[in-house]
């Protein structure tokens, strides 16, 4: 049996509800309000935010665009400043290891000066008693006092 | 001709902001625009009166619950429109039935201008509450409201190939349904 | 099991004498810091431990070359301190001989005295302390005391110290240093007294 696509929408075209549909609706709501079911269902919510993305496909992926820029900056920066802090914290173990090298080394040369002092002395006084014992300075005298 | 369309446009626009406000004459308004239309899906889907008025009710009390939540006039038909497929297609398969009404019992709802060949267009009706469920709403939204298979896609969130198919094979079966029915009642057309 | 407690107690004892030997080597002298105070010159030096062993390290990273460096190994190499407390007053009787017997005090029978010079004129009084290593075969400890009217000089070396290369030491000197390739200044010494 054939019929047009015509037909079709001539046999599903909109009809009315009738008179007082209205009336009936608004009853209805009143009744709703008095019997304390007038709070949103939850589902509501949801299904008007998405709805309202879905209209504007445009903005939605404006949005999408953006966020997703704005993301893989983020990562690009993060990534950076991740690179230059392991840098800054590698240059500062370096200075700290060479002021720490610097110091040892610093101790160092005083130990050795102060050794080297204290030899000085070790040997002035030595040879000042000797000298003043009159006794010979040299190895022999050393070793005949009982060494 | 569009100077009107946007004037009933901000009309409406303002009729939903007042609405939103609790205005109950503002939200008459818009029950008022859109009656029509909700009413005449779940009447083409359940081809029962007092059951498509019922769920036209119930879809714009839920309306009234929501009207904070709609965010423009369009919004609001492309709300209706989906509720309304799918609380008649939930109502469907809580139902589980296809009513077939012998062409005496159909209740005639008031139409706005005398159809072009009634006989014809009353089979078609009842061929088409006789389609599957998803079927039957593709069908409806498509030659009753007008709707591309995309904004058929979106209304009842089906990808938009099926939909093309599903209009396909729907057609195809509303064919061999009016000819089933025709010769059931033995009237021939060819 | 009598046999093997001895053997042990007497192990105990010896290793007590080595380290008590150890101990007799070096002379406490922070009792004479209360002198800096009066001093016009103080030449405080302690050297031990792990310090020590910096300057040794020092010491021998240097030029091999020059005579007197290699004889500064040669007696920096096993000394475990070195110690000198000296001062130098502008004036006369600044220390008192409890100061000095402070030192002398802590000198046990262990120690030997090898030099000793008294000068009744000048009032000066110096000394030349030994120790003995238990072995007996090296010095474990040199004592140098020199007290005059105006100085009061106490050094004292631990560990085996060679003191005929100390006293033989001629030059003031400071290192060559290898490392860093700086000469430094180089002259002959004089008897500073």
């Amino acid at each position: 049996m054939h019929f047009s696509e015509d037909d079709l929408r001539e046999a599903l075209k909109r009809k009315d509800p009738g008179e007082g549909f209205t009336q009936r609706v608004i009853a209805r709501v009143e009744q709703a309000k008095a019997e304390g079911k007038t709070k949103p269902a939850n589902g509501n919510g949801n299904r008007s935010f998405l709805a309202w993305w879905r209209l504007r496909p445009a903005w939605t992926f404006a949005v999408v665009a953006l966020l997703l820029l704005g993301f893989a900056w983020g990562g690009y920066q993060y990534s950076e400043y991740r690179h230059a802090e392991e840098m800054r914290i590698a240059a500062e173990k370096q200075r700290q290891m060479e002021e720490k090298q610097k110091e040892l080394q610093a101790e160092a040369e005083k130990a050795k000066a102060q050794a080297i002092l204290a030899l000085e002395i070790a040997r002035a006084k030595l040879n000042h008693v000797l000298q003043q014992a009159q006794v010979p300075v040299g190895i022999e005298k050393i070793r005949r006092q009982r060494l | 001709m569009e100077r009107s369309v946007g004037r009933e446009e901000d009309r409406l626009e303002a009729a939903l902001s007042r609405a939103a406000q609790g205005d109950s004459v503002a939200f008459a308004e818009l029950v008022r625009e859109h009656q029509g239309m909700v009413f005449s899906i779940a009447y083409h889907y359940m081809q029962d009166r007092s059951l498509a008025e019922d769920l036209a009710q119930e879809v714009f009390l839920e309306l009234y619950q929501g009207l904070a939540r709609i965010q423009s006039a369009a919004h609001l038909t492309f709300w209706l429109r989906r509720v309304t497929a799918n609380r008649c297609i939930d109502q469907g398969r809580k139902k589980l039935r296809r009513r077939e009404q012998a062409l005496e019992e159909a209740p005639e709802p008031v139409a706005s201008h005398a159809p072009a060949d009634p006989l014809l267009l009353e089979r078609l009706q009842q061929s088409v509450a006789g389609l599957p469920e998803r079927q039957r709403m593709v069908v409806i939204l498509r030659f009753q409201e007008g709707l591309g298979p995309a904004e058929i896609a979106e209304a009842l969130d089906m990808p938009v190939n099926t939909v093309k198919s599903t209009l396909h094979r729907s057609l195809e079966e509303l064919r061999k349904g009016l000819t089933r029915k025709l010769r059931e009642v033995r009237y021939a057309f060819f | 099991m009598k046999r093997v407690m001895g053997m042990i107690v007497g192990l105990a004892l010896c290793c007590a004498a080595a380290r008590g030997y150890g101990q007799d080597a070096k002379i406490q002298l922070d009792s004479l810091n209360k002198l800096s105070d009066k001093a016009a010159r103080v030449t405080d030096v302690t050297l031990d431990g792990s310090l020590l062993q910096f300057a040794v390290n020092m010491i021998e990273k240097a030029d091999d070359g020059d005579e007197d460096v290699a004889q500064l190994k040669s007696i920096m190499k096993n000394l475990k301190g070195i110690y000198v407390k000296s001062f130098e007053f502008d004036e006369a009787s600044q220390y008192s001989k409890a100061d000095v017997e402070s030192v002398r005090s802590q000198i046990t029978a262990r120690w030997t005295k090898i030099v000793q010079s008294i000068d009744k004129r000048s009032n000066e009084h110096d000394e030349i302390y030994l120790l003995k290593s238990g072995s007996g075969e090296h010095v474990a400890g040199v004592l140098i005391l020199v007290a005059e009217p105006k100085e009061l000089t106490v050094v004292n070396i631990v560990g085996d110290v060679p003191v005929e290369k100390i006293s033989s030491l001629e030059h003031h000197f400071v290192i060559n240093d290898r490392d860093s390739g700086k000469k430094q200044k180089k002259e002959k010494s004089h008897d500073e007294e």
